[in-house]
């Protein structure tokens, strides 16, 4: 789809009109002849570029902080953008080269991207309309207060995302009052995952191993070389083949960029991980290729553990996944072999399925099997940087801030918070309407029940901000509730299903146009916690805010405001920077806009006492809770596919999935022309004017269905469908389609072309978490 | 498993206009040669039918290499003006494209000059074949006196004649030639662009368009003696023979080639490539050697030899001629990038 | 004649992101949609399960007998003596587009007004950048390193003297080097199995 090219978007104004003007058949002017005849210089020596002034940031694409240098001219635009050397997200580690992915260098777009929201609107009369920031404020305060008055404050849900600051949190909860909240990890990403892994005792940590000192490395339904949560991902793992001579392993249905870097591809059934998992620890224990001194001392469940993989043999595992018992065999072994500078990398696709609990605990208990917890090239206990709590440390003089007041001489330290959401219970624990899920006794929602909710009168409002809940599930359901609720206040910085049928919208600035700071735990520094900041290098775009501002003008409105004493961004970022003795400035000043702020050592499991790992979760009584209302063990166990959601039939032959893009990252990014051109071209299918998303589909099934390349098809499921462009590939599994989320209806794509994967969804999910279940039974219909 | 890939670039470089362009190139090259012919035929026999034939040759020939040249700019993609500097810019001697515009100005300077000779001053006619010099008559100004007194001062004679004459030829050669080298220059990369067989296969299909489209006008422009007709249909024949030939040699040579020939056989043997190829070669080649058979098979009385079926097998001459272009530009490939 | 410079890549390195692509375009100061200097494709083969799908990233390699050069009538585009590096005079092209025809990696573009753009290098910026500049500098001389260098996510490229790119590459992919026009060390260092130990 061509945009409105040079408009805003390429800065070569000079060049472009010269060249626009040669091409002209018109001979108006000395100077068009004179170009046309190629007698006038085109000019070659401005670098625009290179003579640029350099400012940081922190990438906000995919939200996983790789450090980013930007050139910056004169008049303000963002001209040039690449990677900072040695940062811990967007390099291989120190001396090594920083780089931006694609969508990373689409920040340069981004930022100065005419499609954006460019002010404020409320909603009058049924209507957006544009609004100045003082009446979006006062609009938006007076519609709170009403909702209080009329719903109730805790009905009002927070469904805060991609925020760069925190206080979102503070204003809903502590102030607003309500305890109803949805995240992503446990919710939408891999609510499995992250809990097993905590109850398990490795925290979220099962996610990223510590590639650079792996020798052998299992990619485990994730596909690291393209879907990363940070490049240092993708170069880890290229470091660790190049200079450990790694063994790498990726079990996936999809031959994907990783699989092609592997020594070994297992394209498995769907959802069968769990099997494949459990036939493993079948072989390790059986031929005793586990750490016994790790397994017997510093574990807790190993018997039930034993007695669970006592017949699931890799013959019997062989049946159920596709894949061949000796490849099992041999994989089991030569993992165990390397341990423990083995790892296992499992994340959202072993979690988002129905039986996604077993599959990622069976997985996760190999880590514990082989002892390679937080031991060098195994599963890395990762350190966050602690940051300070500003409403704890800052040092401020009361009455000193806000109109009119009269100015206090006494400093103080910390903000007296209130705790208005204390003794509130979430409606998911409250009502009797959900005490069939299981869910409950881990997490406070779940999404795919937020529709119901909405509906019983229990969820009334939603506060969104950068996020695409219509990506995550049931979005027929979602579209209907966001239209019930009373009250939807969006900060965003594109149009999409939520912005555009919410009560307010609050037009966010982007990443290069605020000060921001940003740390984590995982990197290329396995041994060392970091931070990564910068100063705002442009300023606030259009007529947007950035979200501190957008947030304390809010409070402000609310009577909130003399619970944000700090001036600005910078001097809340800089309360935060306390725990590292930092400021921003100091920072991001430099040749580089990142500090490794402190070091911790493996194994740190030693410093307490207790098991350092469970294989067995009978002691966690909320999960005994769930997992006999789920029918469900607590140790490891097999649950095939169609346990919880769906099983194929005659009608919905085919399993649907959705999959990620190195282009594309949660929701915000598919409106951005030069990712949507590149994903285009990625799939061979640029040509074509469609810019959506693509089915990938094998050949058996597709000429079964008489489809080609680049057909339109339709994909249905029992709850919905819809259309997209049909990419023929012999690298997907034959009875598997899958396609990228965050296109199609409620989209950030600007014309929602493709399909909404989450329209075939209805509220399947792992009964535990409540994690959405994206297997899906379909059929796929029309070629020719 | 030790596998490779290919890595297909991109086709599809020229357009039509560069197949209109070659086509014209190559029947002005065959009608110069053609009115050539006739020239040195009518000194030696006493028929004015070759006077027709050599006067309507030269002005066929001017007129197509002039539409032609403006064909060659219409294909450029660069700014409008800027080809017009190609005297002062074409400067790379080792690029045919170069040393062919210089043989297509210095072709069109002597064609017009040989067209003008013919039928201005002591030459002027008043039959259709001196249409040159009523066209100048009708735009007025003057100019047919000016265009008399300077064509015969100018009419060169003796040695000079004949340097003029060699000269002409040598360059209608080279201009047929040429617009196939300018292809089979990147024939190491387009396996359909043969470096051998392309230039022969032009010269013999330009010849041969040339003899048709010279043949047929002037036959409907004038009562030419049906004998010489004859004589030129059968020279038609043998060039197309010839042309035939080379064509099948090209499309033999394809089929044992690498990735890239294959693939343009391939191209060639189905959707629309089968359908120029059939068509050029019905067109081109078969039918009017079929005619040409039933022409002399049934006799001078049959239907076979009149001046409509006579036209008809020229006329498929001349669109063979050009859907061989057509086809060559857009069934060409590159070689891939073998990836392994 | 001063240092060639050449392109390394390292095909084992490649993970198929178009960073390179995109990082160039953004140099150069050109649309999403306009033709890439530097391209990106996965070669697949085989029938699943056995399939391969192998990135590469191409852009103009530069040769050392470049056809392009031999075919542009109006000579605009030049092999330059001090750094070997393949520009073209925007000035003086006229968009014939045989440098199309005759380049194998497809490295010539037209959407710059219709005049013939492509990689120069990064020894400038933009379409016209790079004909009558300077010699190529070394980063740690002051030049700009190339945008695809700058952003290739795996480490797949390099770009530099041929001299210093040879002592980083391998013993068969200099050989390999040696036998082709074009300058760029191409690494391919995957065992030819992939299957290797392991039987699906």
């Amino acid at each position: 789809m061509s945009s409105d090219a040079g408009d805003g978007l390429t800065r070569r104004t000079l060049l472009k009109t010269g060249a626009g003007a040669a091409t002209m058949a018109a001979l108006g002017g000395c100077a068009d002849t004179a170009r046309q005849l190629g007698i006038g210089q085109t000019d070659r020596s401005a670098t625009p570029v290179a003579d640029a002034n350099v400012a940081y940031g922190n990438c906000w694409m995919c939200c996983h902080n790789c450090a980013q240098e930007v050139k910056v001219s004169d008049d303000g635009t963002v001209v040039g953008i690449t990677g900072v050397d040695g940062n811990p997200r967007g390099s291989a580690g120190p001396g090594t080269e920083g780089t931006l992915c694609p969508k990373g260098l689409g920040q340069l777009d981004k930022t100065h991207d005419p499609e954006r929201i460019k002010q404020p609107y409320i909603r009058v009369d049924g209507e957006l309309q544009e609004a100045t920031w003082d009446e979006a404020f006062e609009y938006t305060a007076e519609r709170l207060r009403e909702f209080d008055d009329e719903h109730g404050a805790e009905t009002f849900l927070d469904a805060g995302s991609w925020a760069e600051t925190p206080i979102f949190r503070t204003i809903w909860r502590d102030l607003y009052g309500t305890p109803e909240r949805i995240g992503r990890g446990i919710h939408v990403c891999a609510g499995p995952t992250f809990v097993n892994g905590g109850m398990m005792g490795v925290g979220s940590n099962a996610r990223v191993p510590d590639y650079q000192n792996s020798e052998y490395l299992i990619m485990w339904g994730r596909n690291p070389l393209e879907a990363f949560a940070g490049q240092f991902e993708a170069k880890g793992i290229l470091k660790a083949i190049e200079e450990n001579d790694a063994t790498l392993v990726t079990i996936d249905p999809q031959y994907t960029e990783t699989a092609e870097k592997s020594d070994a591809w297992l394209p498995i059934e769907p959802r069968t991980d769990g099997a494949l998992a459990l036939a493993m620890a079948n072989v390790i224990i059986d031929e005793e290729r586990y750490d016994a001194d790790f397994v017997e001392n510093h574990t807790y469940g190993f018997e039930a553990y034993r007695e669970a993989v006592a017949d699931t043999t890799p013959e019997w595992a062989a049946e159920i996944t596709g894949i061949g018992a000796e490849t099992i065999r041999a994989i089991a072994r030569d993992f165990a072999e390397a341990a423990p500078q083995a790892g296992i990398s499992v994340w959202s696709g072993t979690a988002q399925s129905g039986n996604g609990w077993k599959a990622t605990q069976n997985i996760i208990a190999l880590n514990g099997l082989v002892g390679n917890i937080d031991r060098p090239g195994g599963l890395r206990l990762w350190k966050s940087t602690p940051m300070a709590d500003p409403f704890e440390v800052c040092e401020w003089t009361p009455e000193g801030k806000g109109s009119g007041a009269a100015r206090g001489t006494e400093t103080t330290i910390g903000v007296d918070l209130p705790n208005n959401a204390e003794g509130k219970t979430p409606a998911f624990r409250k009502y009797d309407e959900y005490s069939d899920y299981p869910a409950r006794h881990i997490t406070g929602i779940a999404h795919n029940l937020v529709p119901e909710m909405v509906e019983n009168g229990h969820i009334n409002g939603m506060y969104c901000h950068h996020d695409m809940p219509l990506k995550d599930g049931n979005a027929e359901a979602w579209l209907t509730a966001l239209d019930e609720m009373d009250l939807v206040i969006a900060v965003d910085a594109y149009w999409n299903g939520v912005t555009r049928n919410a009560d307010v919208v609050f037009a966010d600035a982007t990443q290069l146009e605020k000060d921001t700071i940003g740390t984590g735990s995982w990197s290329s520094y396995s041994e060392a916690q970091w931070v990564v900041g910068g100063k705002a290098a442009v300023e606030p775009q259009f007529n947007t805010k950035p979200d501190y501002e957008i947030l304390t003008g809010l409070a402000e409105a609310m009577g909130w405001g003399e619970y944000f004493p700090w001036e600005d961004h910078e001097a809340f970022i800089d309360d935060q920077l306390q725990s590292v003795d930092l400021t921003l400035e100091e920072l991001s000043t430099g040749e580089k806009n990142y500090a490794i702020v402190g070091e911790y050592g493996y194994e740190q499991w030693r410093e307490s006492d207790g098991p350092a790992f469970r294989f067995d979760l009978d002691q966690v009584p909320s999960f005994t809770a769930a997992a006999q209302e789920a029918g469900m063990d607590t140790a490891p166990s097999w649950q095939p596919p169609g346990t919880y959601g769906d099983s194929l039939d005659e009608t919905y032959p085919l399993e649907f999935y959705d999959v990620r893009s190195v282009y594309f990252s949660h929701g915000s990014d598919q409106g951005i022309d030069r990712l949507l051109e590149q994903f285009a071209r990625k799939n061979d299918l640029h040509d074509e004017e469609y810019r959506g998303n693509y089915l990938h589909i094998n050949p058996v099934d597709a000429e079964a269905r008489g489809i080609e390349m680049g057909d339109m098809v339709t994909v249905e499921s029992k709850t919905g469908g819809g259309e997209l462009m049909a990419h023929v590939t012999e690298l997907i599994k034959p009875g598997v389609v899958t396609s990228e989320y965050g296109f199609g209806e409620g989209s950030t794509q600007q014309d929602y072309e493709g399909l909404n994967t989450m329209k075939l969804h209805e509220t399947q999910m792992d009964p535990i978490t409540g994690q959405v279940d994206r297997h899906i039974a379909v059929d796929v219909t029309g070629g020719e | 498993m030790a596998s490779f890939g290919l890595w297909w670039g991109g086709v599809g470089h020229w357009d039509v206009f560069v197949a209109i362009y070659l086509f014209l190139g190559g029947i002005s090259g065959g009608s110069f040669l053609v009115a050539s012919i006739a020239e040195w035929f009518g000194e030696r026999r006493q028929q004015t039918g070759y006077a027709h034939i050599s006067r309507w040759g030269w002005t066929l020939s001017f007129g197509t290499i002039v539409v032609g040249s403006w064909t060659l700019l219409a294909h450029l993609s660069g700014p409008f003006l800027r080809a017009f500097m190609f005297p002062v810019k074409f400067t790379n001697w080792t690029s045919w494209m170069a040393i062919g515009t210089w043989v297509v100005v210095t072709f069109s300077l002597v064609v017009m000059a040989r067209m003008i000779w013919a039928t201005f001053g002591t030459a002027a006619v008043d039959d259709p074949s001196g249409l040159p010099r009523h066209l100048v008559d009708r735009a007025g100004f003057g100019l047919t006196d000016l265009v008399d007194r300077g064509a015969d001062l100018t009419r060169p004679t003796g040695v000079l004649r004949r340097l003029v004459q060699v000269a002409g030829v040598s360059l209608a050669v080279m201009l047929v030639i040429y617009t196939a080298l300018l292809l089979s220059a990147v024939g190491w990369l387009v396996p359909l662009w043969n470096q051998t067989l392309l230039p022969p296969l032009f010269v013999a299909s330009g010849f041969s368009a040339g003899i048709a489209l010279v043949i047929a006008v002037t036959a409907w422009q004038h009562d030419l003696d049906g004998g010489l007709i004859h004589r030129f249909g059968l020279l038609d024949d043998a060039v197309i023979v010839v042309e035939g030939i080379v064509l099948a040699t090209l499309l033999y040579t394809l089929t044992t080639g690498g990735a890239a020939a294959a693939r343009t056989v391939d191209g060639l043997t189905s959707g629309s490539g089968l359908l120029l190829l059939v068509g050029m070669v019905s067109a081109g080649l078969l039918l009017p050697l079929a005619i040409s058979a039933a022409q002399e098979l049934l006799g001078s009385d049959s239907l076979f030899a009149s001046r409509q079926v006579m036209t008809a097998k020229f006329g498929l001459v001349i669109a063979g001629s050009f859907l061989l272009r057509v086809l060559l530009i857009f069934t060409a490939l590159q070689q891939p990038i073998i990836v392994t | 004649m001063g240092e060639q410079w050449g392109f390394y890549f390292d095909s084992d390195k490649c993970i198929g992101c178009h960073a390179c692509s995109v990082s160039c375009k953004q140099r150069h100061g050109r649309d999403p949609e306009q033709d890439e200097w530097r391209t990106v494709k996965n070669v697949t083969t085989g029938e699943f399960p056995d399939v391969s799908s192998l990135p590469i990233s191409m852009s103009c390699m530069h040769c050392s007998d470049a056809p392009c050069e031999k075919v542009c009538p109006c000579n605009s585009i030049q092999k330059r003596e001090e750094d070997g590096i393949v520009v073209v005079d925007r000035d003086s092209c006229i968009g014939c587009h045989y440098c199309g025809w005759a380049c194998p990696y497809g490295a010539p573009t037209y959407d710059d007004g219709g005049i013939m753009s492509k990689c120069n290098l990064c020894i400038g910026e933009g379409p016209g950048g790079g004909h009558e500049m300077p010699p190529r500098e070394e980063q740690e001389d002051g030049g700009a390193q190339p945008a695809c260098v700058d952003n290739c996510v795996g480490g797949a490229i390099q770009a530099g003297p041929v001299s210093e790119l040879k002592e980083q590459a391998t013993t068969e992919a200099v050989e390999r080097f040696e036998q082709e026009p074009a300058n760029v060390i191409v690494e391919a260092n995957r065992d030819d199995t992939t299957a290797f130990p392991y039987e699906a």
